[in-house]
């Protein structure tokens, strides 16, 4: 339902950041960032009566 | 009674209005001249009268944010276009004497009073050598009207920029076309290419800098925040990556006392009680001043910072 | 160099969980999962300079902390500095002027309540979002009418979620959309099909949504990394408040006042209660600063401070649960 990229990795970013640390260090591969949907950020704003309308900081319920 | 100049359209003005009202303050907001009239009624100067406006209690704030009371009417009837201009610029120099008149009435029965009701606009010549004399870092800056000493100073300072002497604006054109005055680099070829005797232009030796600082003061205390701008271009192939690698980062900043202190004796002398002050942090860690905003844009440093500006704004309105 | 500090930019913060950590990067909204080793080493990062870390264990970790620090710096989550003393923490205070922050409405037909009288009154408390659940095929153009008062309001965003009828011109979805930009999402469940509706008038983003799920007043929250929310402000309300039930109100489709509508209390009637009355009431607000850090499960959590649930919560043995459990698992960092 939602429009956003998401990137659902958690489960294998700790394999990949086991041999980061503490031994045997290499810097090969980095653990990747993960984007995700931040309501406040996606700037959808509509500058209505002097208002910021459109947006709000978080989800009121995730039913969907 | 708290009274607000805006005028449409300025969410910080919203945002300090939302805080007024959780703390049951009464606010009245004025974003044009009509909303002046249907608060205030008729401005009245007659014999032997005090002559004051209607409706004022004895204590009020006031909080000169915007001038949306001089926005004048656009002509809407058939007139020539090429008198359009004049024609508004016409409207506009009777607000401006009728509300630097009512303002005045209006600043008396105050007890607070934010922002100026002259504007925003400062004499930055005037502010750059005020901010010298209290003993602030600021760019070496000359302004000229001579091709040779533009050249001189480029041979000095090695690398040099031109800003406005008083604001950077535009100019648009018969076809929409906007024409900015930015502030911009000055290389030797530029300065080769130029007559001899040129309109006087503001020069100033460029900073190295290693962030920006922005400043929002009130009232005697300073909130920053550092700019960390990325101009590297990183060949980040991964899009994540690219994202936040090439956005500026912006963090709360703690300012050394002994240049707050500083910034707040040029703030009492530009008898400002509020305003945004820009700053640089140079690579050989100097802080360098460059200018003061009366109105600046705080929602740009509240925000990032959490430093809740709006409602510290709302408290100094209701004098707490 | 190594007399030299590293920083995390003070919006990149630190969360540590049972079996990993995240940097929670609140300005951008992005997170950056850490092992939690690493959390320790930023942790003591915060008063010693590379060279004291270093030391702290016994250059076993050098190169670690080396790479690490590069990493950030070139992915611009942190800065080396001379000075760290110049760039205080971002304080986590957090202030709202907003009595109620956000509201679900649920709503069966136009008769149970009136909507136009909850919608002044949240506006009145500057409800900032309400989530708007229509339960049955009711009259589009009737209910607009109720929301009158919601243009040029303090509201700033509303999302409607209303059952699918392929007897519903699209045109009378428009007209909502339309009607003001505050109604920002429209979301039609029990369809055919998972679509956006694509809709060449839309400002900046979708607005209309098909989706074959199905909405009741028990249906359950879901959890997932898309769904939380990483910025200062939900950051900041974690800290001592619960993110989903902190300042929220909810109105089943009788007009019965809950904290929300799966919860078992409820606290008077719309018909014959004040909203504003409601939440001055202590039990009302009796979970309102029961945040993540006080739930047991949750306070393993590398997501806790970003994490939405409105899930009832109970106390047994002076400890707080979830009534409903989420299905990710802090302790072995897995999603079920
Ligand atoms: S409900 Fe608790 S354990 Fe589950 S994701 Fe949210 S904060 Fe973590």
């Amino acid at each position: 339902m939602n429009n956003t990229k998401t990137i659902n990795k958690t489960k294998l970013l700790s394999k990949k950041l086991e041999k980061y640390f503490p031994i045997n260090y290499s810097l090969t591969q980095s653990p990747p960032l993960i984007r995700v949907r931040n309501i406040m950020s996606e700037s959808q704003f509509h500058n209505d009566n002097g208002y910021l309308v459109g947006v709000i900081s978080k989800p009121i319920s995730n039913i969907f | 009674m708290i009274f607000i100049f805006s005028q449409p359209h300025d969410t910080s003005t919203n945002l300090v209005i939302d805080w007024l009202y959780y703390y049951d303050q009464k606010t009245i907001r004025i974003n044009s001249y009509s909303e002046f009239f249907h608060h205030f009624g008729t401005v009245k100067i007659e014999n032997n009268k005090n002559n004051s406006l209607g409706n004022l209690t004895k204590k009020i704030s006031i909080w000169y944010r915007r001038r949306g009371v001089l926005a004048a009417p656009f002509p809407t009837n058939k007139i020539d276009q090429s008198l359009i201009y004049q024609f508004g610029e016409n409207l506009r120099s009777e607000l401006k004497i009728l509300f630097e008149y009512t303002f005045e009435k209006i600043n008396k029965n105050a007890v607070a009073i934010l922002g100026s009701e002259k504007g925003s606009r400062l004499n930055k010549l005037r502010v750059l050598d005020i901010a010298q004399s209290i003993g602030l870092n600021i760019p070496k800056t000359l302004i000229t009207n001579r091709k040779t000493a533009i050249i001189e100073f480029l041979q000095s300072e090695k690398s040099i920029i031109t800003k406005a002497i008083s604001e950077a604006t535009f100019i648009v054109d018969k076809k929409s076309n906007k024409h900015a005055f930015y502030t911009q680099n000055i290389s030797k070829k530029k300065t080769t290419e130029l007559d001899d005797e040129i309109f006087p232009s503001l020069l100033q030796q460029e900073i190295k800098k290693e962030f920006e600082i922005r400043t929002y003061y009130i009232n005697g205390k300073c909130y920053s925040m550092a700019i960390f701008s990325q101009q590297s271009a990183q060949t980040a192939t991964d899009f994540r990556v690219y994202d936040t690698v090439n956005r500026n980062r912006n963090i709360p900043y703690q300012l050394p006392k002994e240049i707050e202190r500083q910034l707040k004796k040029l703030m009492t002398r530009l008898q400002l009680k509020e305003g945004s002050i820009d700053l640089i942090k140079t690579k050989d860690n100097k802080i360098v001043f460059l200018e003061v905003n009366p109105s600046g844009q705080f929602g740009m440093v509240s925000r990032p910072c959490n430093y809740h500006l709006e409602e510290k704004i709302a408290k100094y309105l209701s004098h707490e | 160099m190594s007399s030299q500090y590293f920083k995390l930019f003070s919006t990149c913060i630190p969360v540590k969980g049972q079996s990993e950590s995240l940097i929670c990067d609140i300005e951008y909204g992005q997170i950056f999962p850490i092992p939690n080793l690493l959390f320790e080493i930023l942790k003591s990062n915060k008063t010693k300079n590379i060279e004291q870390l270093k030391d702290a264990y016994n250059g076993k970790l050098d190169k670690g902390i080396d790479a690490y620090f590069n990493l950030f710096a070139e992915k611009n989550l942190g800065f080396y500095t001379d000075t760290p003393e110049e760039f205080p923490d971002l304080n986590l205070k957090w202030q709202s002027p907003y009595k109620i922050r956000n509201a679900v409405i649920e709503i069966e037909n136009l008769e149970n309540y009136s909507i136009s009288n909850t919608l002044t009154q949240l506006n009145d408390l500057g409800c900032e979002g309400i989530q708007i659940r229509i339960l049955t095929t009711i009259d589009l153009d009737a209910l607009l009418a109720e929301f009158e008062c919601v243009v040029g309001s303090r509201i700033k965003y509303i999302e409607i979620f209303l059952p699918f009828n392929a007897d519903t011109p699209f045109e009378k979805l428009i007209k909502w959309r339309n009607f003001d930009p505050r109604i920002t999402k429209i979301i039609q469940y029990n369809a055919l099909e998972e679509k956006v509706i694509e809709y060449k008038e839309n400002y900046y983003k979708d607005v209309f949504f098909l989706t074959k799920k199905s909405l009741s007043s028990t249906s359950k929250e879901q959890y997932s990394l898309d769904r939380f929310a990483f910025n200062i402000d939900t950051f900041a309300e974690a800290q001592k408040h619960n993110i989903g039930l902190n300042r929220k109100i909810s109105i089943d489709s009788f007009g019965n006042i809950k904290n929300y509508l799966t919860h078992k209390s409820t606290f008077g009637n719309i018909n014959d209660t004040l909203i504003s009355n409601v939440i001055n009431l202590t039990e009302f607000k009796k979970d309102w600063n029961t945040n993540n850090t006080k739930i047991e499960k949750c306070n393993q959590c590398q997501f806790r401070f970003s994490c939405v649930s409105n899930v009832e919560i109970i106390k047994k043995n002076r400890k707080h649960y979830k009534l409903e459990e989420c299905n990710f698992n802090p302790l072995t960092n897995q999603w079920n």
